[in-house]
């Protein structure tokens, strides 16, 4: 049962949206990991997690969503889908940026988010492709 | 040819001829001397030179005096009466002809004074030209002299000066004494200090009189000029030549304009217009970041009022720790709109101060204690008086400055690192400090650390959890108590954020 589950890694800076999301998609049956920014959501990854889907906010303190994505692009080689979460008004902008999959803005209804994650986090996570920035 | 026939011929003559005896007599006049004399040339014959009904005048317009008529010049001196200027009033005295006298004596055997010959031209036309070109050169010289701007009118043939107005005197140093027709214009260059904006000296050959004087070409340009009190102004030089009828260069004019205090004006538009626009600029993103700061915490209200709604829905029931988290997060937005109102009420100067008595010592440590409730982590210490200490402050506001520095020293610097808060009483002055151990702050970066969004300056893509209103909101408030903030801070070091209130009266 356990290993059927599929993983999110959640990425925010804010402590009480990752422990909200994290109470509320355990709850729907996600494994959930979580990071304060994006320097520990790649120690995360480092450690050869290989999450199904990551949603990322942008604005971080110590290493921002761009850093982030950019990071793991290079770094690693399976990819998984990422959803920006953002409160700036061009969150779209902002998942085109990175090449994420899709976007979320805050502040955003759960149920929503749900059916997000559920269609993204259905793909398996992909060879990474070369990218140039 | 006989007699009558040279008279005739003499008639024909444009220059007037009058012959007299020794005794001044006159024993022949021409055609044009009579008529420049107002008289048949039958009436001029045997008048002496003492006859009344002459009235000739010199060229003050004073009446002539007998020994200066040119017949009696002559015959004082015995020699040549020449280019004597003689004005002849008309007979009903309002016309006045002028006149060119040469006189000769005519001498026969023995040196014996035969005839005094005295020939004139009309040149009342030249004269009235003259006086006219005498008045215009008058009126433009004092039009000049009264002129702000620098003139200088050189000679294009010698390179000398053929003028110069007071303004362009005074702009020069040195050539005290010197004839201003002595003075050639690279003297005149190198008397004027100046330099190009950039602040090179001019080359004599920049200076454009002496390029309109050398090459005869027009030319300005924008100049700093020292005075010979060392101050500098900003100068429009511009010289051009002046042509001849033939289309020579004959001389070459210079005006300099002092520009200064319309480029002053003019830097200070832009300058102005600088400011304005930053401060637009610093608005925009400050509204960003408020939007930004506002929607984090009522995301979190969102999710956890949604998140208890679900549970409540499966059954379970809502747990008093999910209550707390959710009036943090409604203070947490209470605390932003807050910051927001008093900003805007300091900006529009109506941030209520309302002082009264108030021990300051006891207000410090309520706000120690306070804060430790919250940072149970944190060493806080305070140092101050043993007695209380007794201020006209608002107690309130005094209260909201240093949690703000109390709070700014928790977030700045790491978890653990101790917090230390002093007061200290001077003769004048009461100073509250707040010491932290973290960073501490870049010079660059404090100057901005006071002023109202500048948190709105930082790149957006950086958290920092705030408005970055709370200091400048600080130094308002203690600015509206007549007091001072500042702060030291040593890199590696820690910072020192203090305000001084006076110690007599305050708001």
């Amino acid at each position: 049962m356990e290993a059927t589950k599929k993983t999110i890694l959640i990425v925010d800076d804010e402590r009480e949206i990752l422990l909200t999301l994290r109470e509320f998609l355990e709850m729907e049956g996600y494994r959930v990991l979580i990071a304060e920014n994006g320097f520990d959501a790649l120690k995360i990854l480092n450690q050869g997690e290989i999450p199904n889907l990551i949603l990322l906010d942008m604005k971080m303190p110590i290493m921002n969503g761009w850093a982030f994505a950019l990071e793991f692009l290079n770094r690693h080689d399976h990819i998984s889908p990422i959803v920006v979460i953002t409160a700036a008004g061009d969150a779209e902008q902002r998942a085109r940026d990175i090449g994420a999959i899709g976007w979320v803005e805050k502040p955003f209804d759960l149920n929503q988010l749900l059916k997000k994650i559920e269609m993204y986090s259905r793909k398996p996570p992909a060879p990474t492709l070369p990218i140039s920035l | 040819m006989n007699a009558e026939r040279y008279r005739t011929l003499l008639d024909q003559l444009q220059i007037g001829i009058v012959v007299h005896a020794p005794d001044t007599s006159i024993l022949y006049a021409n055609q044009f001397a009579a008529k420049l004399l107002g008289l048949q040339v039958r009436e001029m014959e045997g008048r002496l030179s003492s006859d009344p009904r002459w009235k000739f005048i010199d060229e003050t317009g004073a009446p002539l005096g007998l020994s200066d008529y040119p017949v009696n010049r002559v015959l004082k001196a015995l020699k040549p009466s020449l280019a004597q200027v003689v004005g002849i009033r008309s007979s009903e005295g309002s016309r006045v002809v002028w006149a060119l006298c040469n006189a000769h004596p005519v001498f026969g055997p023995h040196q014996k004074l035969q005839e005094i010959v005295v020939n004139f031209t009309d040149m009342t036309a030249e004269k009235e030209l003259k006086e006219k070109l005498f008045d215009l050169n008058q009126l433009m010289q004092s039009a000049l002299d009264q002129s702000q701007a620098g003139v200088a009118i050189a000679d294009a043939k010698s390179g000398k000066l053929r003028y110069l107005n007071q303004a362009a005197f005074l702009m020069k140093k040195g050539l005290a004494g010197e004839h201003i027709k002595d003075i050639d214009v690279n003297t005149l260059a190198s008397a004027w200090n100046m330099s190009d904006l950039k602040g090179n000296p001019l080359k004599n050959d920049e200076m454009p009189l002496v390029r309109a004087v050398k090459y005869g070409e027009k030319s300005s340009k924008e100049v700093y000029l020292k005075l010979p009190n060392q101050e500098s102004r900003v100068m429009w030089v511009n010289a051009a030549p002046i042509l001849n009828p033939e289309g020579r260069v004959s001389s070459a004019i210079l005006v300099l304009l002092d520009t200064t205090e319309r480029h002053r004006l003019e830097e200070e538009l832009h300058r102005t217009q600088q400011l304005a626009e930053a401060a637009t600029i610093a608005k925009t993103r400050f509204l960003d970041v408020a939007a930004h700061e506002l929607r984090t915490p009522i995301t979190v209200l969102s999710l956890l009022l949604q998140f208890t709604q679900q549970q409540k829905e499966r059954g379970h029931a809502v747990e008093p720790e999910t209550l707390i988290r959710l009036r943090n997060q409604v203070e947490r937005i209470s605390r932003l709109v807050v910051d927001l109102l008093d900003v805007s009420r300091l900006e529009r100067g109506a941030l209520p101060i309302s002082p009264k008595p108030t021990d300051l010592k006891s207000l410090i440590q309520e706000c120690v204690e306070d804060f430790k409730l919250y940072s149970a982590s944190r060493s806080l210490t305070f140092q101050g008086p043993t007695d209380g200490v007794q201020a006209n402050v608002d107690p309130i506001r005094i209260y909201q400055v240093i949690t703000n520095l109390l709070e700014n020293s928790r977030k700045y610097t790491p978890d653990g690192s101790p917090i230390e808060v002093e007061l200290e009483i001077h003769p004048d002055l009461i100073r509250v400090s707040v010491t932290d151990h973290g960073p501490g702050i870049p010079d660059r970066e404090q100057g901005a650390l006071f002023m109202p969004f500048s948190r709105g300056s930082v790149e957006l893509t950086e958290r920092s959890g705030g408005l970055g209103l709370g200091l400048f909101i600080c130094k308002r408030i203690i600015e509206l108590h007549r007091g001072r903030i500042g702060l030291m801070s040593k890199l590696g070091e820690g910072s020192t954020f203090y305000f001084e209130l006076p110690r007599k009266g305050a708001g």
